[in-house]
């Protein structure tokens, strides 16, 4: 009787659990899925065909090569930062890293409309820089650099972070080992580096892909919304929502979404295999 | 000899064993201070510019402070709901099996991945007077779109994986063995997890609601189509700065983002020290 | 002199690691670095590798001063207490590594590298291992591949840092016979690092004993076993008891500052008989027997003094004593160093 008792202490009992299942996966339907399902049904609630005339309206089709294009260009510059920035970081000591470390998390915690705004205050039309390179004929915001820019500066964190602490817990044996046996830098990088953070680097290379692409607040202000020139696909959906055009808003955005969903999956797989 | 010593010193502490450290870090301060350093700067810069009387003046203003109470107070109740909710899904997911638990396991990251804006006009549907969950609420009384409860919801949507991914872990991480101990002293399973469990988990549940109301707090793209953005009443602060921007008032826009800038390092800062702080026995 | 280490310290922020090391390696002899954790062994052997940089003093080798070059200039190899394979490659390619990074025109043809590494994994016994992966490899065969690795590309000197560290005990007792036989057959300069002293006696031509950042003896292993310079040594190698008594009058040399002396007993020194055979034994209680191997110890007790006492006697004076836990005895000292 005794050892009976000590055992339910160890669980709750049955009625609770389910109540507290019931309720988890209610309040995350409402929330997470209720959205997922309006967006379909918003975007085929007219019918196949008005879907597709969405899709392939010329303005979109722009919307979705700049987006590909800004996204491109901030993931590769933000992953050879990454690499770099994790190497520097994992492989020597040095003071100021905890500085570093905290300096590479800013992007995540600062509104994005001021992460745009900065871009705008330091490169736009009204500023030293901005009217010097006018003079050369080169415009930054209100122009497609400024979205890459934007997009690279809030995307900044997401393969660092993803990075260090798997380099961390790695440690410096395998790259000390290979010093000692006449490798040179980049033959460690790449022979011994690389193929034992593969995962790690594929993880932030997708997350920081949907992060990039969905970008909203930061272009929105560095864009100037100039339709078939600056708009990217997000602020697209924007102009078409604002016009009342539901389905053609909902329409696009279930492009977005299926790369979130995808994301998501390729996440779930990826973490398996750490 | 002295000398030669001490010369050698300066050389050895010069030298790294392995190879690398001058291009990566170099590259890294370059690209951080280009990116991110002296473009955050020109916040800084263009505030001095307008002196500290005419700085008072725009964060006092009456829509500016209506926007912070908004700002900081929805976020603040978004982040308790995460608080709540998003415990309960993480122990849920941690310690109970049920069918499907892998795909709500997965669906949990759907706010990260999911852009900002498709949450905002999808929210904004849901709720919505005739909406899948507006309408029942409407016959009840209660309004969604357009008013601060909107905002809530928005913001506890973009918010909820922060608490659950950072409670997870932690969660699973918790030695049952200390658990068991407690039973074989006659706790009972209440005081179990008041008394035992809950204590540990605390420090990671903090943090995960700090950094969803951090998160929350300069949230732009999901709200701006479920508040209406109506002044005085559902306009958040990110909002405010974008029309000053348009209008360019630079020095106003600046003046108001500093507010919020400072909060976002003082909470940083604050989560970082108070990490070390709950593991400094450890 | 194929190794000489001059004058070397090192401190790590408030922690002096090194205090001035001097060292002279022969040419083909393994030395071994014995101490407790915290001695500077693997600080002083990964700056003579180039994995650490001294804060004053020299490293030369073979005549050369390395002090200054990086570990790539240094020929030498190294082997790692958690082997440090590289997980992503195969047993043959982890081997064949150092040789595939050389510049083009050092680096041997492929053939001339497929025979070197064949040579290798004859030489460890793992030819029958070649495409497998480490993760697939026990501790002991990992750490085989590792000396394989080290050896392949042909270093002048070998270092160990603690290699059996991480192995079962028993596998231990035979990688550590199976290296001494292999350092008989190769001959090169090798410096092992451990603070098991049974590994060191058994597998080194010298020892050196180190503490606290200083070497405290450096001799062949019979002679810092037999004849220890001071009492950490005869302390760390070999169980020891000791036994500290007051000078009254006051005029030993060997006090410390409580005027206190200490000797100094290895428990296999310690003798127990049945009966009192003169004024000098002592009486006491037995406490505890384990049996372990080839010797018994044995815990005394002393009965007036109710000091603990460890003393080791052979399975045979075991079975002739018939002792039993609770029994009263007598014991007496063969012998003891004072220092």
């Amino acid at each position: 009787m005794v050892s009976e008792y000590k055992i339910s202490a160890l669980k709750e009992p049955g009625y609770i659990r389910l109540t507290l299942i019931i309720t988890a996966v209610l309040f995350l339907t409402i929330f997470l899925v209720m959205p997922l399902v309006v967006i379909f049904n918003e975007a085929f609630g007219k019918g196949i065909s008005n879907f597709f005339n969405s899709i392939s309206d010329p303005e979109t089709i722009t919307a979705i090569k700049l987006t590909v294009f800004t996204t491109v260009i901030s993931i590769l510059l933000n992953l050879v930062f990454g690499l770099s920035a994790a190497w520097a970081i994992t492989k020597f000591d040095f003071r100021g890293k905890n500085f570093i470390l905290t300096l590479l998390d800013l992007p995540l915690t600062i509104s994005p409309v001021i992460s745009g705004m900065v871009f705008v205050l330091l490169l736009g039309s009204n500023s030293f820089l901005g009217s010097l390179l006018n003079q050369f004929g080169i415009k930054v915001i209100f122009a497609v650099p400024g979205i890459i820019l934007a997009t690279t500066f809030v995307t900044l964190p997401y393969i660092v972070r993803e990075l260090i602490p798997q380099m961390q817990e790695q440690g410096r044996e395998e790259e000390e080992v290979a010093l000692s046996l006449g490798a040179n830098g980049w033959q460690i990088f790449l022979k011994v580096t690389l193929p034992n953070i593969k995962w790690g680097l594929l993880y932030g290379l997708i997350l920081c892909n949907a992060r990039a692409m969905g970008e909203f607040g930061a272009v929105s202000v560095v864009s100037g919304h100039i339709r078939g020139y600056t708009n990217t696909m997000t602020l697209h959906i924007e102009i078409l929502y604002n016009e009342y055009n539901f389905t053609g808003a909902f329409a696009v955005s279930t492009l977005l979404t299926l790369l979130a969903l995808i994301t998501l999956l390729l996440k779930t797989i990826i973490t398996k295999k750490f | 000899m002295e000398e030669a010593v001490e010369i050698q010193q300066k050389i050895y502490r010069k030298k790294k064993v392995l190879p690398g450290f001058g291009i990566t870090f170099g590259f890294m301060m370059i690209y951080l201070s280009l990116i991110m350093l002296i473009p955050l700067s020109t916040i800084f810069i263009t505030t001095a510019g307008i002196g500290w009387e005419e700085f008072w003046k725009v964060i006092t203003d009456k829509r500016v402070v209506e926007s912070y109470k908004l700002s900081y107070g929805a976020s603040f109740i978004a982040a308790v709901i995460d608080a709540a909710f998003g415990f309960l899904t993480a122990w849920v997911l941690v310690r109970y099996n049920f069918p499907g638990k892998k795909i709500v396991d997965s669906m949990v990251d759907l706010p990260f991945a999911l852009p900002t804006a498709i949450a905002g006009i999808s929210l904004t549907a849901v709720f919505a007077s005739d909406g899948f969950i507006g309408q029942p609420l409407s016959y009840l009384g209660i309004e969604v779109i357009f008013t601060e409860l909107g905002i809530i919801i928005a913001l506890a949507f973009v918010g909820l994986p922060f608490v659950i991914r950072t409670v997870q872990p932690v969660l699973e991480e918790f030695d049952q063995a200390v658990e068991e101990a407690a039973a074989t002293l006659n706790a009972n399973r209440f005081q179990i997890f008041s008394k035992v469990i809950f204590p540990s988990i605390r420090p990671a549940l903090i943090t995960g609601t700090t950094l969803s109301f951090a998160r929350a707090l300069g949230e732009y793209g999901s709200i701006i189509f479920i508040s209406g953005n109506l002044p005085l009443k559902t306009e958040i602060t990110p909002v405010l700065i974008m029309s000053k921007l348009e209008q360019y008032d630079y020095g106003g826009a600046t003046a108001i983002s500093i507010v919020m800038l400072l909060t976002s390092f003082i909470i940083l800062f604050s989560i970082n020290f108070y990490q070390w702080w709950s593991n400094r026995h450890k | 002199m194929s190794i000489k280490i001059e004058n070397i310290t090192k401190r790590f922020g408030n922690y002096n690691a090194l205090r001035g090391i001097n060292l002279e390696i022969k040419e083909g002899e393994l030395l071994t670095l014995l101490g407790p954790s915290g001695c500077g062994k693997t600080t002083l052997l990964r700056i003579i590798a180039g994995l650490e940089i001294p804060d004053s003093g020299k490293v030369i080798l073979f005549d050369e001063d390395m002090t200054s070059k990086g570990v790539r200039d240094r020929n030498i190899g190294f082997v790692f207490q958690h082997f440090a394979l590289f997980k992503n490659m195969t047993v043959y390619k982890n081997i064949a590594f150092g040789l595939k990074v050389k510049p083009k025109r050092l680096r041997p043809s492929k053939s001339e590298i497929d025979e070197i590494i064949k040579s290798k994994l004859e030489l460890v016994q793992l030819k029958w291992a070649a495409k497998r992966y480490p993760s697939q490899l026990s501790g002991g065969e990992k750490q085989r591949v590792a000396l394989a690795r080290a050896l392949a590309i042909n270093p002048k000197v070998l270092l160990l840092d603690e290699p059996f560290g991480s192995l079962d005990a028993k596998v231990r007792r035979e990688l550590r016979k199976w290296i001494r036989h292999l350092h008989r057959g190769l001959g090169i300069t090798s410096i092992f690092v451990t603070h098991d002293q049974e590994e060191a006696l058994e597998v080194s031509d010298r020892v050196a004993v180190m503490n606290k950042g200083k070497i405290e003896q450096i001799g062949m292993p019979i002679e810092v076993y037999e004849k220890p310079v001071n009492s950490f040594v005869y302390n760390f190698l070999g169980n020891v008891n000791q036994f500290s008594f007051e000078e009254l009058n006051g005029t030993s040399s060997l006090k410390d500052q409580d005027n206190v002396v200490t000797e100094y007993v290895r428990s296999h020194d310690v003798k127990i008989i049945k009966e009192k055979k003169d004024e000098n034994v002592i009486p006491a209680e037995i406490t505890r027997i384990y049996k372990y191997g080839a010797s018994v110890k044995i815990e005394l007790r002393e009965i007036d003094s109710e000091k603990f006492i460890d003393a080791d006697i052979s399975q045979e004076d075991y079975d002739e004593l018939k002792i039993n836990e609770g029994d009263t005895i007598f014991y007496y000292i063969k012998s003891s160093k004072i220092f």
